[in-house]
């Protein structure tokens, strides 16, 4: 292993024995035990990686195709059948909301517990708990037990734990999406901080947007095995493509195996301005109309989406937003369920400042959430007025 | 490997919250709290004390038949015991019930038997002290022999290590411990010398009564405390070899069966 590998896999396969009991798996251990066929479920197949220090590593599949297993396996905490794997440095994990607590414990002696769990000594949590505590917001029931907390509470915690504790190695298991808008935002900026001060960083993750935005590398895993390691943009669309490829033969299979699949997705989101120039979207506040194209896919045998654009600082928060069901207006998808609309306003009354572009994608009655996107590109836009905020209204003075 | 099960040095802090974590829960919120530890072993002091001595008349064989004395012996007895019967009582269902630290997270497993053993030292170690006070005040002595209690009663320590070690490793692929384990602590009140010396017993039955681990530290216990005697030292030094053993053994069946906790849990 290098100097500059954070975490090398080498030949690792993992398969579970499907044990009928669990004396079963007792006996195992006894060399007199005649070997009956067991079942055995192949999680791992041979699989070969190293991440470099301060890499950030997507890992992205479906459901059951081992991410998880992986990530288990890197933090120790399931052996590997075959293969073996060396990590260095601390490894500060979120493979499951409030994993390491304990409910009877208050939320205090819990991080105590998981940062002694890591290793960290009593001293070095002290340093760190008003921060732990501070970000997670639960200072006002930090001294009652883990039990009494909502979830969102608790996985706030954790995650908080997790992320303050300045791991070497993080690795997050789809778990970024915890806790509100707010919370969630905050993660974001801490995971950042983390890439930036040079933290190996590993995780997964169904958002593939996440993954694109984020990762310095992905990896597909299906069935066990990676299809595909690169930088996340080719990765991501292999695997959108291979989603969307088996669709059509999926008509023909039975209804149960179409809801693992993605059923509706947004593909891209672009935006261009009446303005274009050198790749860059800046618009002229008042005076330059900005075009949102966005590119989905919804299986033929759902009823047509709606879809709505939308317009955001860059920390998310929505300016505004509109979407094809509340204009009453029927988005048309070819037959093998692709289609595109485009959303035009014009003379953009933004003021000046970085704006964000997003969309989402509903169920016909708008309320279903499909799938999300923000931050799909920047505009910039800019102004020759001193007006302030951050958008134009139309307005009238009365002076008597 | 298996030093780490003995000399978990790096891992005291989770052994020592843990251990608190335990002690306290079992008395949070509680109007009398801590003192709980040292009224149930009292108040179950009092019911024995009415069967046996009251209901039974029984008579303890030595010199000293006093109603005091008696209630003493019995003590002795049950502090030891439950020593034993209550790691053994927590250990089928020990790693059951923290799936999550096999799993989830990367947790240093055997030293949840090390939390188990202190948090019932402690109580045992509260009930010597109370016992220690009512022996000092009712024979109006302070033995010299009373520096050696702590050799006498700590060969307890290992055997609980080990017996926790074993029965919580197989607690986990064997359901059925958690019965089996409560019947052996039910049994093991009347087969170790709780309520009776071992020299009342037939001669032909009294080596057989050794078979039982805890039996040579009672009596040497009672020894110590209520005769004020100098223990028998090739006795307690046996008690040593054999707890060691046992916790040995059982660090060794922990460590090799805890490679299948994951994948049954």
């Amino acid at each position: 292993m290098s100097s500059n590998t954070s975490i090398s896999v080498q030949g690792v396969c993992k398969s579970y024995s499907l044990y009928g009991k669990p004396i079963d798996r007792l006996k195992q251990f006894f060399p007199f035990q005649n070997k009956t066929s067991r079942k055995q479920f192949h999680a791992l197949k041979n699989i070969n990686f190293s991440i470099g220090k301060g890499e950030v590593l997507g890992v992205i599949g479906r459901n059951g195709a081992g991410k998880s297993t992986l990530l288990q396996l890197i933090c120790n905490t399931l052996l590997p059948t075959t293969g073996s794997i060396s990590t260095k440095g601390r490894i500060s994990a979120l493979l499951e909301l409030g994993s390491g607590f304990n409910p009877q414990f208050t939320g205090r002696e819990n991080i105590f517990l998981a940062t002694a769990i890591q290793g960290y000594s009593k001293e070095e949590t002290l340093q760190k708990l008003d921060e732990i505590i501070d970000f997670s917001g639960i200072r006002k029931f930090i001294d009652r037990p883990a039990k009494t907390y909502s979830s969102g509470m608790y996985v706030r915690l954790a995650f908080s734990v997790a992320i303050n504790v300045d791991p070497d190695i993080l690795v997050i298991d789809e778990a970024l999406a915890v806790g509100d808008a707010e919370f969630s935002r905050k993660s974001f900026e801490r995971i950042m901080q983390l890439k930036e001060a040079g933290k190996t960083i590993l995780f997964c993750s169904h958002s593939l947007y996440q993954i694109e935005s984020l990762c310095d590398r992905a990896i597909w895993l299906d069935e066990g095995e990676v299809k595909a390691d690169g930088i996340p943009a080719d990765v991501v669309s292999a695997y959108t493509n291979s989603t969307r490829d088996e669709q059509p033969t999926e008509k023909t299979t039975d209804n149960y195996k179409k809801t693992d699949r993605a059923t509706a997705y947004i593909n891209k989101v672009e935006a261009y301005s009446s303005n274009t120039d050198n790749g860059l979207l800046s618009i002229q506040s008042g005076e330059d109309s900005l075009t949102i194209d966005i590119h989905y896919y919804c299986n033929p045998d759902l009823p047509t989406p709606s879809i709505a654009p939308i317009i955001t600082l860059i920390d998310q928060q929505i300016i505004t937003g509109t979407s094809s069901h509340i204009d009453n207006i029927t988005v048309k998808p070819s037959s093998d369920g692709h289609g595109k609309v485009s959303i035009t306003f014009p003379r953009i009354p933004l003021l000046k400042g970085h704006y964000g572009i997003g969309a989402y994608l509903f169920c016909e009655k708008g309320i279903h959430v499909y799938d999300f996107v923000y931050n799909a590109a920047t505009v910039i836009v800019s102004q020759n007025s001193l007006e302030q905020g951050l958008v134009h209204l139309e307005h009238v003075w009365n002076i008597d | 490997m298996i030093k780490d099960y003995f000399f978990p040095l790096s891992n005291r802090r989770l052994i020592r919250q843990f251990t608190i974590r335990d002690i306290r829960s079992q008395y949070q919120g509680s109007i009398i709290g801590i003192g709980w530890a040292f009224l149930t072993p009292l108040l179950m002091l009092a019911a024995y004390f009415f069967v046996f001595r009251i209901a039974f008349n029984n008579r303890w064989p030595s010199e000293n038949d006093s109603n005091i004395n008696f209630a003493l012996q019995i003590y002795t007895g049950l502090i030891i015991y439950n020593l034993f019967a209550d790691s053994l009582r927590q250990a089928p269902r020990l790693i059951v019930s923290n799936a999550n630290f096999v799993k989830k997270v990367v947790f240093p497993l055997e030293t949840l038997s090390w939390s188990v053993a202190l948090s019932c030292s402690f109580h045992a170690v509260a009930g010597l002290f109370t016992l220690l006070i009512l022996s000092v005040a009712s024979q109006q002595s302070l033995p010299i022999a009373l520096i050696s209690l702590p050799l006498v009663v700590g060969s307890m320590f290992p055997l609980m290590l080990g017996l926790v070690w074993l029965v919580s490793a197989l607690g986990v692929y064997i359901r059925d411990t958690t019965q089996i384990t409560s019947l052996i602590i039910r049994v093991m009140l009347f087969l170790s010398p709780v309520f009776f010396p071992v020299k009342i017993l037939p001669e032909s039955i009294q080596p057989w009564l050794y078979l039982n681990p805890i039996a040579p530290v009672i009596e040497q216990t009672r020894h110590v405390i209520l005769d004020g005697q100098w223990p028998d030292w090739s006795i307690v030094a046996t008690s040593w070899l054999i707890s060691l053993v046992v916790a040995y053994l059982g660090a060794r069946w922990f460590n090799f069966v805890r490679k299948g906790f994951a994948d049954v849990l």
